[in-house]
């Protein structure tokens, strides 16, 4: 036992060091070096050069702090890819079990779409060369990048496959496959990119012509959550409801997902990778310095909380039980909203932002239902209205515009052509893939779930056991 | 068996009127191989004109007093299993075997679901859509059945009387058959309750001696 205890002892002061001196030598090397050169006499300078003059140190730090900008964008950049696990665990949870399979293949799926997608022609469009403010012209299929921009890159592919990813819990359980992966690619390849060289663009030339105009939104509560939204109503609007889930005369009924476990697992899961979303654009996007980190990470966790809070409130002014599911929404609703002001606003501001988003968010489901929209996980109320609500609450709530008319303006202007193109365009490519491919799957794929229909796969065999669709028709069908 | 085979080729009203005749003039002769030629000849005269249907009708009254071992071979080996049924074309004879036994477990089904939407709380307005759903949207238009049998249908639709119709529907038409039920459930009752309550039927059908010959699952 004792001899037990001592190999883990080891094994954990070894896993330690190891991390400590990779983490050491990615951050800090050039410092130390640098230091212990200007110190250390007795080191050979072949060894350890001296530097010469100032702007050779100037140089090191200047190299160093690269160094760390693009070990916080990669860790930042793997945290957003994160989120994928949380929209996966979120969407399969609230899914019924019939339909996991094809749920969890969506989320898997537009990731890689998507990113090959953006990596062709997306980049491009975004951050290519933009003259003329509304699109990038350059860089397209970019090879040879400079570091950061590599890192760049990285960190926006997420972004891009998060914004499409948003579309599949919308409108899950009755999506045909193929239609789901064109639209996401396109997504990533062309939607989500033009809106972000209004906002965002461009690297290497000109500007987009919101971010001329002092659109505040500083890691994407429109360019990516309020286009995923617009982009999840479109499609939403095409698909239709599924089977049943109004009645005769339009009383919506309750579909409960499979697992809350998974749900309230993917809601933390996106919280988590919410911190490398927003922290993370500071080093990416706005040209924020890296001491903003700690106030946006600040920001968006009490954005979070509030909003989680405000949906158990609004719950209880709804005179209905505090449910897991709201809640959760309400948290995520949070956190999109923070994300556009999470680096211009004091924290007080960001829970105030939050709070809003959470009754928002709770308020709207019920109206959406009254329209017959039969959103999933609620990815419209959630991202669309918490992500309008966010770019509104960045203008108001701004340092340094605080209550600013002007600001609230340009953000006004902002959400309404974001809204206006991507909708339009959206619903324009849903209504050809329907046309072409069919965006619904048939009455009896979605009576045998589209894990048989779609996979030929169950996501719990063993439970599943007893489950209707394994008759020779489904076998056949799936042949 | 035999006479839903000969069904095929004489029709229902020949089969009919060559059993009655046979019943009226000549089956009280104990030894039917002294009256079966007599029965051709009878047959013939009675149908208007010497043809193959005397011949069919013969071999019909035959059928019905010899061994089913003495019958011609099937010229298809059985099935084995439902997929082979639902893929092959069989024999005329294993077909009608398929086909009572799709229909069978169908019928088994369809009541079960019947009676698990009575037991419902809506009762009687849910039943009584669930007919005119089974009426109006599959069996009538898209089964193509014969006047005798959409009589039989929509007797038993308003379940006056048990099913006893031979309507040869295939796996896939029985399954657009539950398919269509399905719809219906899940917009009566909500797909929760719809996959509860076919689930149910399912296994409860699956009980019975039917439900163990062709299981309903086979359908969904």
């Amino acid at each position: 036992m004792k001899k037990h205890i001592g190999n883990l002892i080891f094994t954990v002061l070894l896993m330690l060091g190891l991390g400590a001196h990779a983490f050491g030598q990615s951050t800090s090397s050039s410092i130390a070096t640098s230091q212990s050169s200007l110190t250390n006499s007795a080191v050979s300078p072949v060894d350890s050069p001296v530097p010469q003059d100032i702007g050779k140190l100037a140089q090191q730090l200047a190299d160093s702090t690269l160094y760390v900008e693009l070990l916080i964008m990669v860790f930042a950049g793997a945290l957003v890819f994160f989120m994928q696990l949380g929209f996966a665990f979120l969407e399969s949870g609230m899914s019924r079990t019939k339909n996991t399979v094809n749920v969890l293949m969506k989320n898997f799926c537009d990731l890689c779409a998507g990113s090959l997608a953006f990596w062709c022609i997306g980049y491009g469009l975004m951050y290519g060369a933009n003259m003329s403010g509304w699109v990038g012209t350059s860089h397209f299929f970019p090879t040879h990048l400079p570091a950061k921009e590599a890192g760049i890159l990285f960190f926006q592919i997420m972004f891009a496959a998060a914004a499409a990813t948003i579309v599949s819990g919308a409108i899950a359980e009755r999506t045909r496959f193929s239609a789901y992966f064109l639209g996401s690619a396109i997504i990533c390849g062309f939607i989500y990119p033009i809106v972000g060289s209004w906002v965002w663009g461009a690297n290497h030339g000109g500007a987009g012509w919101l971010k001329q105009m002092g659109f505040i939104d500083f890691a994407g509560s429109t360019v990516v959550h309020s286009v995923g939204g617009w982009c999840a109503l479109a499609a939403l609007i095409v698909v239709k409801p599924r089977l049943g889930r109004y009645g005769p005369d339009g009383t919506p009924r309750l579909i409960q997902g499979h697992s809350l476990s998974n749900t309230v697992l993917g809601g933390l899961v996106l919280w988590v990778g919410w911190f490398g979303f927003n922290a993370g654009s500071a080093v990416s996007l706005q040209g924020n310095t890296l001491q903003d980190m700690g106030r946006i990470a600040l920001n968006t966790h009490l954005a979070g909380c509030a909003a989680a809070l405000a949906a158990m409130a609004a719950l209880k002014t709804l005179q209905k039980r505090i449910m897991l599911t709201v809640t959760v929404n309400g948290a995520i609703g949070g956190l999109v909203a923070v994300t556009a002001g999470s680096a211009v606003m004091e924290p007080q501001w960001a829970i105030l932002t939050g709070i809003v988003a959470g009754f928002l968010v709770t308020y709207m489901q019920p109206l959406l239902e009254r329209l017959q929209l039969d959103d999933v996980v609620g990815a419209v109320s959630v991202h669309l209205i918490g992500g309008i609500w966010g770019t509104l609450a960045a203008g108001l709530f701004s340092a340094s515009n605080f209550l600013s008319l002007t600001q609230l303006y340009t953000q006004v202007i902002g959400i309404l052509t974001v809204g206006a193109f991507s909708f339009s365009v959206a619903y324009i490519m849903y209504r050809l893939i329907d046309a072409t491919l069919g965006m619904r799957v048939d009455p009896l794929q979605e009576q045998r779930g589209l894990d048989i229909a779609e996979h030929a796969e169950v996501g719990y065999p063993e439970f599943q056991r007893d489950q209707l669709h394994t008759g020779a028709a489904a076998a056949q069908a799936i042949r | 068996m035999i006479r839903a085979a000969f069904e095929k080729k004489l029709g229902l009203e020949g089969v009919q009127q060559a059993i009655g005749l046979w019943k009226q003039h000549f089956a009280e002769e104990t030894d039917v191989q002294k009256n079966i030629r007599p029965f051709a000849q009878a047959y013939s005269e009675f149908i208007g004109q010497p043809s193959s249907k005397s011949e069919l009708a013969l071999l019909l009254i035959s059928s019905l007093h010899t061994k089913l071992e003495m019958l011609p071979p099937d010229p298809q080996p059985q099935p084995r299993n439902m997929s082979q049924i639902a893929t092959s074309p069989a024999s005329p004879i294993a077909s009608t075997q398929t086909s009572t036994a799709i229909d069978a477990t169908l019928a088994a089904l369809i009541l079960e679901l019947h009676e698990a939407l009575t037991l419902d709380s809506q009762g009687s307005a849910w039943t009584a859509q669930f007919l005119q759903t089974l009426q109006a949207s599959s069996t009538v238009q898209t089964l193509k059945l014969d006047d005798t049998q959409k009589d039989a249908w929509e007797a038993w639709l308003r379940l006056s009387q048990p099913l006893n119709l031979q309507a040869h529907l295939s796996v896939q038409q029985a399954t657009k058959l539950v398919n269509l039920l399905y719809v219906f459930l899940t917009e009566a009752i909500g797909p929760v309750e719809a996959d509860r309550l076919l689930s149910r039927s399912v296994q409860q059908v699956e009980a019975t001696p039917t439900g163990r010959s062709l299981s309903p699952r086979t359908f969904l």
